[in-house]
């Protein structure tokens, strides 16, 4: 009776509740140790839709992809961005280790937007695609972001789409799903979705230098003396 | 006449009604008209209207009265030679050796490229496919003379049952049955012939060759001679201009932009032909729509690599028409193609290689382009200069990366985001705000530059975090004292 629950137990179809599951996609380290322990990948899924749900640029979330773009860039593919919210700064993306003739920028809206991210995933040209999706809209709905999927298997593409934590609710044919909080200075990454076991606890992560970190630090809040113009501009503005 | 010499004759005697119909999808009572105004005549006339009883050589009154919708279109004898032209151009692509007919068709010497094209079958399958892609429809004709093709082809035309003849041994033979009047000889030669009961090629060559001379004349002989090949019948090689340039009449008004397409494809595909014939690829070519109201409208096309497949190009012009608004319904297409460019034909390998890569990435970028336009798919590049704003520029995505200038590493901290121009920030209680109050986490980074220009810079940059948890960049001006979001930490 014992050889048979252990043969079962042996399945490979068969996992543990507490168990990661095993990769189905290939992954590439997410850089971050505490992050891809938590990934089934051990990192970003290559060839998946990855959501990552935040309501703020500025916390980090592109820098938390800067590892995986430098993987992307050495295999010697590129890095698209599709609709994104400012301007990449040339210098900031050279001193991160991308190189620039690597990097695409596509301005597009609405149906454009999901038509340029299929194709830029499909041509398989682009090791990763970051597309920034309305904050809401018909036109995002669970077939587009199939198609998306299903474009970026094809092309074996990283494929980040970056939409608002309102989504987190809407369903999705994402494998992995990442709800991103900031907390001095810190990324908390919630998964939200994820095959297999997921953690409960958030994974914090520190995308920034240390020293940024809110609570570390020891610059004074106080700001320089802006009341001290010169004397001949207070002159002039009377 | 060398023995080994093989010629296809291809015969479009009703090209007139061919060209204007060529735009069409389907098929309505046309009747081409020849002449002055007053006394034009119907020179052709498509199965439509001569079913219901137009017959070449009828008055346009007449036809106008059996026919009450039929179209009449104006004969227009620079654009017959002008298609006639772009047809040598497209045939370029089978042989070196293409010859304008003066009676309105081409002839092909295709025994020196036979091989090349996979045997006789094969290019045959390839020529009558492609002149049905460019929209005319016309029966080849194939001897080891080009007077001879010429003939069966005309014979075919007219409906006659003739083979092909690819030996000169039974050429006789197959010319026995065609009747005199495919020779084009002037009527004082033919009565005479009719009246002796000869009606027909065959019986014309079993003539003594003196008597024949005699009482028919030289020319006839001569023209007998070059049917059988044993006179010589040199033909001069057509040679294909250095630019393309291709023009499709509606009789209607197109008022859809996605209509274009279907006469369009024609165009493309003669283009394509052409390029073939000339080893070569186009980068940049042109649409001209011509409107109702006289006006024009002039679309430039690129792609990113020397090109010619029809089939791209077209889905290329698909994704600009599809966003272009007409300004007014169109009556004319026009596509020229000025610089040809060396082409490089590419198979698709197994084994991916970096230049069919760099091929891969120039037909996505074409794609991209046509449809969201070139000035939204860019790149960024470093340029020197201390200013943020001016440290760098848009390159084209297509284009090749700039120069490989190793770029100084900036000093401090510079975020991934920059926003252009910046930003001024609210100031309350003597701080800026960016929702809510900020806190500095590294600077201040000193940046002085541009005393030399009208916009000099003279500013202190920092690290700020707002309390929604957002890295930013600001600075203080000096000048002015107030301070200025320029970037973000993302």
């Amino acid at each position: 009776m014992q050889r048979v629950f252990d043969n079962i137990l042996r399945d490979p179809a068969l996992w543990y509740g507490g168990q990661v599951a095993p990769a189905a996609y290939r992954g590439i380290s997410s850089g971050f140790p505490a992050l891809d322990r938590a990934l089934p990948e051990a990192g970003w899924p290559m060839g998946a839709l990855v959501e990552l749900l935040v309501d703020r640029t500025g916390a980090g979330e592109l820098s938390l992809l800067m590892p995986a773009l430098r993987t992307v860039c050495a295999e010697g593919r590129r890095v698209a961005l599709v609709a994104p919210p400012h301007l990449p700064h040339a210098r900031a993306w050279d001193a991160a280790g991308i190189p620039l003739d690597r990097l695409l920028v596509v301005e597009a809206e609405g149906a454009e937007l999901l038509w340029s991210a299929e194709q830029i995933l499909q041509s398989g040209e682009c090791g990763a695609l970051l597309a920034w999706m309305p904050a809401a809209g018909r036109v995002l709905d669970y077939r587009a972001l199939q198609r998306l999927h299903l474009a970026a298997g094809k092309g074996d593409a990283l494929c980040i789409a970056y939409r608002g934590t309102h989504a987190q609710a809407a369903p999705s044919p994402a494998p992995l799903r990442l709800r991103l909080e900031t907390a001095d200075g810190a990324l908390r990454i919630h998964i939200a979705k994820c095959r297999g076991a997921a953690r409960a606890r958030p994974i914090p992560v520190y995308p920034f230098p240390a020293h940024w970190i809110a609570s570390d630090v020891t610059t004074p809040s106080v700001f320089p003396a802006t009341a001290s113009p010169p004397a001949r501009m207070r002159v002039s503005a009377g | 006449m060398s023995a080994g010499m093989l010629w296809i004759a291809i015969c479009l005697p009703d090209l007139p009604l061919q060209l204007a119909q060529r735009a069409n999808r389907e098929e309505r009572p046309c009747a081409v008209v020849d002449g002055p105004a007053a006394q034009a005549v119907v020179r052709c006339a498509n199965p439509a209207a001569l079913d219901r009883g137009v017959e070449p050589g009828m008055s346009v009154a007449a036809a106008r009265a059996r026919v009450g919708e039929l179209a009449v279109v104006q004969r227009d004898e620079a654009a017959e030679t002008r298609a006639l032209h772009n047809l040598a151009c497209w045939a370029c692509q089978f042989t070196p050796g293409v010859t304008l007919h003066p009676a309105g068709g081409l002839i092909l010497e295709v025994a020196s490229t036979l091989n090349l094209h996979g045997g006789l079958a094969r290019l045959l399958g390839r020529i009558r496919q492609g002149i049905a892609g460019l929209g005319y429809h016309a029966e080849p004709g194939i001897a080891p003379t080009p007077r001879a093709a010429w003939l069966l082809a005309r014979a075919r035309h007219a409906g006659l049952r003739v083979r092909m003849c690819t030996a000169p041994a039974t050429l006789p033979e197959r010319l026995a049955n065609l009747p005199l009047s495919l020779l084009d000889w002037p009527e004082g030669t033919t009565a005479p012939l009719r009246s002796l009961g000869i009606r027909r090629i065959g019986a014309c060559l079993a003539l003594p060759r003196d008597g024949f001379i005699r009482r028919f004349g030289a020319a006839a002989q001569l023209d007998l001679d070059k049917i059988l090949g044993t006179a010589p019948d040199p033909h001069s090689a057509f040679t294909p201009p250095d630019r393309f340039s291709a023009r499709a009449e509606f009789g209607f008004e197109v008022a859809d932009a996605l209509a274009l397409s279907f006469p369009l494809k024609r165009l493309l595909q003669e283009l394509e032909g052409f390029l073939r014939g000339r080893g070569a690829g186009v980068q940049r070519w042109h649409l001209l729509l011509e409107h109702m109201n006289h006006g024009r409208t002039r679309i430039e096309m690129g792609v990113v690599a020397p090109e010619r497949s029809a089939e791209r190009f077209l889905a290329l012009a698909r994704e600009r028409l599809a966003r272009t608004a007409l300004m007014a319904p169109v009556l004319a297409l026009e596509i020229c193609a000025d610089r040809l460019l060396p082409y490089e034909a590419c198979s698709r390998s197994l084994f991916p290689d970096p230049r069919t890569r760099a091929i891969g990435w120039g037909h996505l970028m074409d794609r991209l382009a046509a449809r969201l336009g070139h000035g939204r798919i860019y790149g960024v590049q470093p340029l020197d200069g201390h200013r943020p704003e001016r440290g760098w520029r848009l390159r084209e995505a297509a284009g090749p990366a700039g120069p490989g200038r190793a770029v100084p590493l900036a000093p401090g901290p510079r975020p991934l985001w920059l926003l252009q121009p910046p930003r001024a920030l609210p100031i309350h209680a003597g701080n800026p705000m960016c929702h809510g109050r900020l806190d500095l986490l590294a600077g201040p980074e000193r940046i002085e530059s541009g005393w030399w220009d009208d916009e000099p810079a003279h500013r202190d940059y920092y690290v700020a975090r707002n309390p929604r948890g957002e890295t930013l960049w600001i600075y203080r001006e000096h000048r002015d004292s107030a301070w200025y979001l320029h970037g973000v930490f993302g």
